[in-house]
């Protein structure tokens, strides 16, 4: 029998190191290991992932049902009207975002980032063409705005995902971007539509952030206020 | 009542919430394990185990889904047996195994059964693999007799051992309603998915009883001061806000109440101390936990405590609502507050009596819980004799509980066998 000379608990037999602590076992009376029978068994069984993906395609063919039968009763009544493309699309877009990365092979948050904004984009541009083509604020305002959006996100992300970050770092992160998404709308909205009081609002949404902004930069940089803030503010 | 009386079973109180629990990765399983002295014929095995499925007749079961509740109904096929593996108590999936919610193994000269805790607590564990192993000896030719651990596979099975012992027991005008505080958690590198690590302390009863003996305290609250004072020591190095620091103990209601069943009869008790009242030293722990326990362990307190979980399941609203909305519910709410009110787990199995002509074929017992979702060390306890097993169950890489609890054994005098499935 050996001991760990470390924990100085008995070990059993078959044991290499002490399961406590690590130390290896070295007992020179004990030369033949091969004929002890350890206590836990050496194979491991791990069991089969359940497949996501069936019950995902098992909701997809549930989702379908309702959306044809929503089709055939506008096409055989309604002539006149397409109400229906409208659940079609909304529904395609939920299926996109809710259930088509259960569908996929494991893909990577970026790609699955940018299916997300096409098929937002897509539905946009559906009832652009839908409804009134002439005022072509599709291309001008409402693209643009979803791509500014996308790309502020997917900068949030790859900074977050980088290394850990403070909290209070994160915040100042999103205040700037809620800042100048406020700020790229209003503008867009202004030069290209034409409503002269949205790049105001944009500005102040930016103004009000900036300054927000740069309070949670002293905070973050400054110890003696973040303690001055602790003491006054402890709940 | 024969085999046949029954097509098909409510869960128990304790067992309704268990469905609802399970995850891809995790289910609520235990492990009762024996060592024998002689190596295990999985033949002979396999003939023990149809006999004891025919004499304890609620592990014979799979779980179905009703409008609203799960329910058990008998299972036809026939029960797989297995060499035993190393990633013990993974998951339970209703559809494997041919449907059972317990699986048998064997290895070497040991036989243990993974139960899913639906089925039965530890008690009702520690008979079935009892009637089993003392069935397997008999049909490897030895005399044995019964007792209420082993029961004989001749006689046909009691109604009360498959009844519902909380609804005949549960009668308080008290509902005693308990309110836990988020506790403190000793967290480290979390083990991959399925696994987990075992360690097995082998240990004399008569020296912890004697140990126990001497500080006035009984065994089950000795090893849980001990427990607590570990967490509370390390939270005091690791952690800046001090938090309350409890050990949950399953209590055997049996004890208190005089039910035969073999199914869920326990409740689950918390002893805890706040390190934000002051120091504590471990004297003063090992009273705490004694008088914490002593006060509620008894049958009309354990009784109110019960009334009160009857009165959830019976209440019409929780009642009627419809199974998958429970079972979303109660996921939902086990993967927010799943192990937050406790820091630690020792549930003590006490001793296994076995008839004198069949104790000389058994070396010992083992008894283990499953990986925790937070709780890093889960312990579970079991007596045989002289033959005292204790076990952890650590679902994150480090070990320096264990290895504090051991060495603190040592020091105090008691000779520890250790036995681990880690690298």
């Amino acid at each position: 029998m050996s001991y760990c000379v470390n924990c100085g608990v008995e070990l059993d037999d078959s044991a290499k190191k002490c399961a406590l602590c690590s130390t290896p076992v070295i007992n020179p009376n004990k030369t033949d290991l091969q004929n002890v029978t350890p206590p836990f068994s050496e194979e491991e069984h791990i069991p089969k992932e359940v497949k996501t993906r069936i019950t995902a395609l098992a909701i997809s063919m549930v989702l379908l049902v309702p959306n044809i039968v929503c089709f055939l009763i506008n096409a055989v009544t309604f002539s006149g009207s397409f109400w229906s493309l409208y659940v079609n699309a909304t529904s395609l877009l939920l299926w996109v975002i809710f259930i088509f990365p259960f569908i996929t092979k494991k893909l990577h948050p970026y790609v699955m980032w940018g299916f997300d904004t096409v098929s937002v984009a897509l539905y946009v541009l559906f009832f652009f063409k839908v409804g009134d083509e002439t005022a072509n604020w599709y291309f001008k305002a409402a693209l643009p705005i979803i791509i500014a959006a996308s790309l502020l996100i997917v900068i949030y992300m790859l900074w977050v995902r980088k290394k850990k970050r403070h909290w209070l770092l994160k915040t100042i992160h999103i205040c700037c971007d809620i800042g100048i998404a406020g700020l790229v709308t209003g503008l867009i909205l202004s030069v290209e539509i034409g409503l002269a009081y949205a790049s105001f609002i944009g500005l102040t949404v930016f103004i009000c952030f900036l300054s927000i902004v740069l309070f949670l930069i002293y905070c973050y940089s400054s110890k003696t206020l973040r303690k001055w803030f602790s003491k006054r503010f402890f709940a | 009542m024969n085999n046949n009386s029954f097509e098909w079973l409510r869960l128990d109180n304790a067992a309704k919430i268990f469905p609802g629990q399970n995850t891809r990765s995790w289910s609520n399983v235990f492990r009762v394990g024996v060592q024998l002295k002689q190596e295990i014929d999985p033949q002979k095995l396999e003939k023990a185990l149809d006999s004891t499925l025919k004499r304890i007749p609620g592990y014979a079961v799979r779980i179905r889904k009703g409008f609203f509740w799960h329910y058990f109904e008998k299972n036809p096929n026939p029960c797989p047996i297995m060499h035993d593996i190393k990633n013990l108590c993974y998951r339970i999936n209703f559809k494997e195994n041919n449907g059972y919610l317990f699986r048998l193994y064997y290895h070497g000269n040991r036989i243990s059964v993974d139960i899913y805790h639906a089925l039965s607590d530890g008690y009702g564990g520690a008979v079935f693999l009892s009637t089993l192993v003392g069935e397997y000896l008999r049909l490897c030719g030895f005399e044995i007799s019964h007792n209420r651990f082993v029961l004989d596979v001749n006689e046909p099975p009691k109604k009360e051992e498959i009844e519902d012992a909380y609804n005949r027991y549960a009668s308080s005008k008290v509902k005693y309603d308990r309110k836990d505080k988020w506790v403190y958690h000793s967290v480290g590198t979390k083990l991959p998915r399925h696994r987990c690590n075992y360690v097995i302390g082998i240990m004399s009863f008569e020296q912890i009883h004697s140990i126990s003996k001497k500080y006035g305290v009984t065994v089950t609250e000795f090893f849980a001061a001990i427990l607590l004072d570990i967490h509370y020591r390390k939270q005091l190095r690791e952690a800046k806000k001090q938090r309350e620091v409890s050990v949950q103990i399953p209590v055997n209601l049996r004890k208190a109440f005089p039910s035969e069943t073999l199914r869920n009869f326990v409740l689950c008790l918390r002893v805890k101390i706040d390190p934000n009242m002051g120091e504590y030293t471990f004297e003063e722990i090992l009273r705490s936990v004694s008088l914490q326990l002593r006060l509620v362990n008894n049958d009309k307190f354990l009784n109110s405590m019960m009334t009160q979980n009857l009165k959830i399941e019976r209440n019409p609203v929780m009642k009627y609502l419809p199974l998958p909305i429970k079972t979303l519910g109660v996921g939902i709410g086990f993967g927010i507050t799943a192990e937050q009110t406790t820091s630690t787990l020792i549930s003590n199995l006490g001793p296994v009596v076995l008839p004198p002509d069949m104790a000389k074929h058994v070396e010992r017992f083992f008894f283990f819980n499953g990986p925790g979702k937070l709780n890093g060390a889960r312990c579970a306890a079991i007596s045989l004799g002289d033959e005292l097993t204790f076990t952890f169950s650590n679902c994150y890489e480090e070990s320096d509980i264990e290895r504090e609890f051991f060495t603190r054994l040592v020091k105090m005098g008691v000779h520890v066998k250790i036995e681990s499935n880690r690298d």
